[in-house]
C-alpha cells in the first residue's frame, strides 16, 4: 500500500511538473534543467548525450562549458555572460540583448531588448536596462514600497538575476521578481494566466504558448509567446508599502524605481483621487484615463480618444472593450528591457500599421523626437491634436 | 509662441539654472540639428501647436532625466531645482516659459531686449522683481494686480493667462476669452494673400527674425459686421473699460466719430477711420497720409495704411500706441519718430500722438 501511495505520488509529482512546464516560463518548475546553467567540477571531457568533446560556445542541453571558470556559483560562465551564452544569437532561445537575431514576433518583443555597458549603434545605454551598469536605478526608493533599502546594491552591476529569478517561481511571469527581495518578493511578482481566455485575477495574461516542446523549440514556434500581440496587463488595484499600483508588473519596477511610481495621492505623484489635479508626476496606477475628479479636475487624457486607437500601448484593464478601467502603467510607455529609443520609450501611433519593438509611425509621418514624442503621449492625450 | 528652431538649454534668468545652461553651449551642435529638425514646422505658423506641440518641451513624466533625449549627459537643463512641479512640468509655470523665451537667438525673446535684435510686433514682457521703473512699462508676470480699467481676479500674471499652452487656431496661441471676456478671439491668416476676415495677416512664418517681427504683421479687422473683432478686443477682456464701440458709454463718441456733439470720453480704439477723424478734426488732414518714414501701426480692412485723407479704411487701435507685452517706455507705449526709418526709436510720447494728430 505504500509502495502504491509512493508511485501515486511520483506520477502526481510528474504531473505537476508537466503542467508547470507547460505553463510557460522555462528555466522554473519542470523546466528548470540545472546542467543548463551549471557544472560540479568546472570540467566536461564529453557531453551529456555523447562521449564526443563539448564546445565552448553554447549549445542546447548543457553540452558546453566556457572557457572562462571556475565560476561561482558553480556556473558555466560569469552570470550575464552565461545567461547571454543562450539569450543572445542564438536560434533555441529567445534573444533578449540588443536587435533580435531570430526572425522578430509580429509586432516585437514584448519586453523589447536590453543592451550592456559596450552597446552601442543602435542600441545604446540610454535606451533602455543596461547590464553591468553601475548606476544607482532612477527613482530608487525601496523603502516607499515596503523593501529593504538595500536589496539591490548597484555596485556590482546589473545583472540579468537583477530582475529574474533564475530558479522560478513558476508562478511568476518569465520568472520576475529575484530572491533578493526577500521575504514579500510575492508582492513583486506578476502572476499570470497562459490561455486564449483571459483569468482576471492574473496580473499578466498571456494569450498563447506557441508551439513546439517546450525545451527545444525554434523562433517560430516560441515567438508567439513573447510577442507583443499576445501580453495584457489585467487591472488588479493594491498597494506596495505607501504606493498605489494596479498590477504587480507595476510594484515589480517600482522595487526599483519606486519614485515614479503610484497612483493619486501617492507622494511622489500628487494629485488626489478625488481630485484628480495637481499631479507632480505622471500616474501608473490606479486612475483611469479620461476621468474626471469630482472637483471638475482631471480630464487630462481622453478615455474616447484611447478607445478609438486602432493601435494601443499597454494599459491595465479588467475591459478589453470598452477599457472603462484602464490605468496607464509602467508598459505604457516603456518597454522593460530596452529598445532603440530613449528611456526605452515606445513611440507608438494610435494608427500605426506597421508595429515593431520602437513603437510605429502614422500615415506619411516621418520619424523626429517631436513626431515620436507627440506620437506617444497621443495614445491618451489630445493636447494639440 | 516659441519658434520651431528652439531647443532646451537657456535658464531662466536670476536662477541656478544659469551655471547649467552654460554646460550647455558645447551641445550646440544638437541645437543646430534640432533646428533644422524642427524647420518643417514653420509653416503652420504658430509654435506650441499641432504638429509643433512637443509634450517633452515643457514635460517630464518623472521629475527624472539622467540624460536627454539624443543621449546627452543630464541632467536636462530645463530640469530646474525644487521639483517635482504641478503638471508635471520641467520647472515652475512662470520660468519655465522664460526658460527658452528670455536670451536666446533661436527662440522668440520676449522678455527684455531682445537677444535677436529685431523689432518685434508685440515687444517686451517683465517680470514682478525687475523693479518699479521695469514694471511699469508693460504687463509684468507675476503680478497680482488688477488689470487697468478691468475687473478680472488676477491671481498672479503667467503666460497661459494670455496663451494657450497646447496651442489653439488663433494667433499667436492666444487664449479665447481672456479675463472677464467671452466671445473673443483673434484669428489670423499666414502669407501675402489676404482672404476672409481674419484679423491678422502674417506674411510670413519664416525666418523666425521675420516671423515675430512688427513688420511682418497687418492688422486687417477691428469689427466684421456688428461684430467685435480683433485683437485689440481681445485686449478688452482685461482693460473692458478702455474699449467699446464708438457711442458706448465708457467710450463716448459715436461710431462715426465725436462729431462735435458727441465727444470722446476715452480714446477709441476700434471703429472710427482716419478718414473719419480727419472729418472730425482729430487727425491732420495731411501729415498721417504723408510719406513718413515709419509709422505706428493701424488696423486697415482694406490693408492700405495709411490710405488718403478722404477714403482711409485704417482705425486706431491697441496695438497702434501700445505693445501687447510691453516696451521700454511706460505704459508700453510705441515712442517712434516718423522722420527716420527705423521703428519704435522715439524718445518721446508725442511723437507717437503727433504722427496722427500733429496738433
Amino acid at each position: 500500500m505504500k509502495r502504491t501511495l509512493v508511485v501515486i505520488a511520483a506520477f502526481a509529482a510528474v504531473a505537476l511538473w508537466a503542467g508547470l512546464a507547460m505553463a510557460g516560463e522555462y528555466h522554473s518548475g519542470g523546466s528548470l534543467v540545472c546542467m543548463d546553467c551549471h557544472t560540479m567540477h568546472f570540467s566536461m571531457q564529453h557531453g551529456f548525450d555523447s562521449g564526443n568533446p563539448v564546445s565552448p560556445t553554447t549549445a542546447p542541453n548543457g553540452n558546453w562549458l566556457s572557457a572562462t571558470g571556475p565560476n561561482q556559483f558553480l556556473l558555466k560562465a560569469p552570470a550575464n555572460t552565461l545567461c547571454l551564452s543562450c539569450h543572445d544569437g542564438q536560434n533555441f532561445a529567445p534573444d533578449v540583448k540588443e536587435a533580435n537575431f531570430n526572425p522578430a514576433p509580429t509586432k516585437g518583443r514584448e519586453a523589447g531588448a536590453i543592451n550592456d555597458v559596450a552597446s552601442a549603434g543602435q542600441y545604446q545605454h540610454w535606451m533602455g536596462h543596461t547590464l553591468d551598469s553601475t548606476s544607482t536605478p532612477p527613482g530608487f526608493n525601496p523603502v516607499a514600497v515596503g523593501l529593504s533599502a538595500t536589496w539591490y546594491d548597484p555596485a556590482g552591476g546589473l545583472e540579468c538575476t537583477s530582475c529574474h529569478a533564475q530558479h522560478g517561481p513558476a508562478t511568476s511571469y518569465r520568472n520576475l521578481g529575484p530572491y533578493a527581495l526577500g521575504a514579500t518578493a510575492a508582492n513583486f511578482r506578476p502572476t499570470y494566466v497562459v490561455n486564449a481566455a483571459n483569468d482576471l485575477t492574473k496580473d499578466v495574461w498571456v494569450s498563447t504558448i506557441g508551439t513546439g516542446t517546450i525545451g527545444s523549440r525554434t523562433p517560430a514556434d516560441f515567438n508567439p509567446y513573447y510577442d507583443t500581440t499576445s501580453i495584457s496587463f489585467n487591472r488588479i488595484d493594491g498597494t506596495a508599502g505607501t504606493s498605489k499600483t494596479s498590477n504587480r508588473m507595476g510594484s515589480f519596477c517600482a522595487a526599483c524605481h519606486a519614485n515614479f511610481h503610484g497612483g493619486p495621492g501617492d507622494t511622489g505623484i500628487g494629485a488626489t483621487p478625488s481630485a484628480l489635479d495637481g499631479f507632480i508626476r505622471h500616474p501608473t496606477a490606479q486612475v483611469t484615463i479620461g476621468a474626471a475628479g469630482t472637483q471638475g479636475f482631471g480630464g487630462h487624457s481622453s478615455l474616447s480618444r484611447f478607445v478609438a486607437n486602432t493601435t494601443k500601448v499597454k494599459v491595465t484593464t479588467t475591459d478589453y472593450t470598452a477599457y472603462a478601467d484602464a490605468s496607464p502603467m509602467c508598459l505604457t510607455c516603456h518597454k522593460a528591457h530596452g529598445n532603440a529609443n530613449p528611456f526605452s520609450l515606445i513611440f507608438l501611433n494610435r494608427t500605426a500599421a506597421s508595429v515593431d519593438e520602437q513603437g510605429g509611425l502614422g500615415a506619411s509621418q516621418t520619424a523626429s523626437i517631436a513626431v515620436n514624442m507627440r506620437n506617444l503621449c497621443g495614445q491618451c492625450h489630445g493636447q494639440g491634436n | 509662441m516659441v519658434d520651431p528652431s528652439q531647443n532646451p538649454g537657456r535658464s531662466p534668468r536670476g536662477s541656478g539654472l544659469e551655471s547649467i545652461g552654460v554646460r550647455l553651449v558645447p551641445r550646440l551642435a544638437v541645437v543646430v540639428a534640432c533646428a533644422l529638425l524642427f524647420a518643417s514646422r514653420l509653416d503652420a505658423g504658430d509654435f506650441h501647436t499641432v504638429s509643433s506641440l512637443v509634450c517633452s518641451d515643457c514635460h517630464v513624466m518623472h521629475y527624472s532625466e539622467s540624460h536627454l533625449l539624443g543621449g546627452e549627459a543630464g541632467p536636462d537643463p530645463l530640469l530646474a531645482p525644487g521639483g517635482p512641479f504641478p503638471y508635471l512640468l520641467k520647472a515652475a509655470q512662470a520660468q519655465l516659459c522664460l526658460a527658452c523665451h528670455d536670451g536666446r537667438v533661436d527662440v522668440p525673446d520676449v522678455r527684455g531686449a531682445n537677444t535677436g535684435g529685431y523689432v518685434r510686433a508685440a515687444g517686451q514682457i517683465n517680470v514682478l522683481g525687475d523693479g518699479p521703473q521695469v514694471e511699469g512699462t508693460g504687463h509684468t508676470v507675476g503680478s497680482t494686480a488688477a488689470p487697468p480699467g478691468g475687473a478680472w481676479t488676477n491671481p498672479g500674471l503667467s503666460c497661459p493667462h494670455c496663451h494657450a499652452t497646447h496651442g489653439n487656431p488663433y494667433y499667436r496661441n492666444l487664449l479665447p476669452n481672456p479675463g472677464t471676456a467671452t466671445g473673443k478671439f483673434v484669428t489670423y491668416l499666414t502669407g501675402s494673400l489676404y482672404t476672409g476676415t481674419a484679423a491678422i495677416q502674417q506674411l510670413a512664418a519664416a525666418p523666425m527674425v521675420a516671423h515675430y517681427a512688427a513688420g511682418n504683421i497687418l492688422y486687417r479687422q477691428a469689427a466684421v459686421g456688428s461684430t467685435d473683432f480683433g485683437l485689440s478686443e481681445w485686449c478688452s477682456g482685461c482693460h473692458g473699460s478702455y474699449h467699446g464701440a464708438g457711442g458706448s458709454s465708457n467710450i463716448g463718441g459715436s461710431p462715426s466719430g465725436d462729431g462735435g456733439a458727441t465727444p470722446w470720453l476715452r480714446h477709441p480704439t476700434r471703429d472710427v477711420t482716419m478718414a473719419q477723424a480727419v472729418s472730425n478734426r482729430h487727425v491732420d488732414g495731411s501729415h498721417w497720409f504723408s510719406t513718413l518714414a515709419s509709422r505706428v501701426p493701424a488696423v486697415s480692412p482694406s490693408g492700405t495704411v495709411p490710405g488718403t485723407a478722404g477714403t482711409s479704411d485704417s482705425q486706431v487701435f491697441c496695438g497702434s500706441c501700445h505693445r501687447a507685452h510691453g516696451s521700454p517706455n511706460p505704459k508700453g507705449l510705441i515712442f517712434d519718430d516718423d522722420a527716420t526709418p527705423t521703428p519704435e526709436d522715439g524718445t518721446l510720447l508725442r511723437q507717437t500722438c503727433q504722427q496722427c494728430h500733429y496738433q
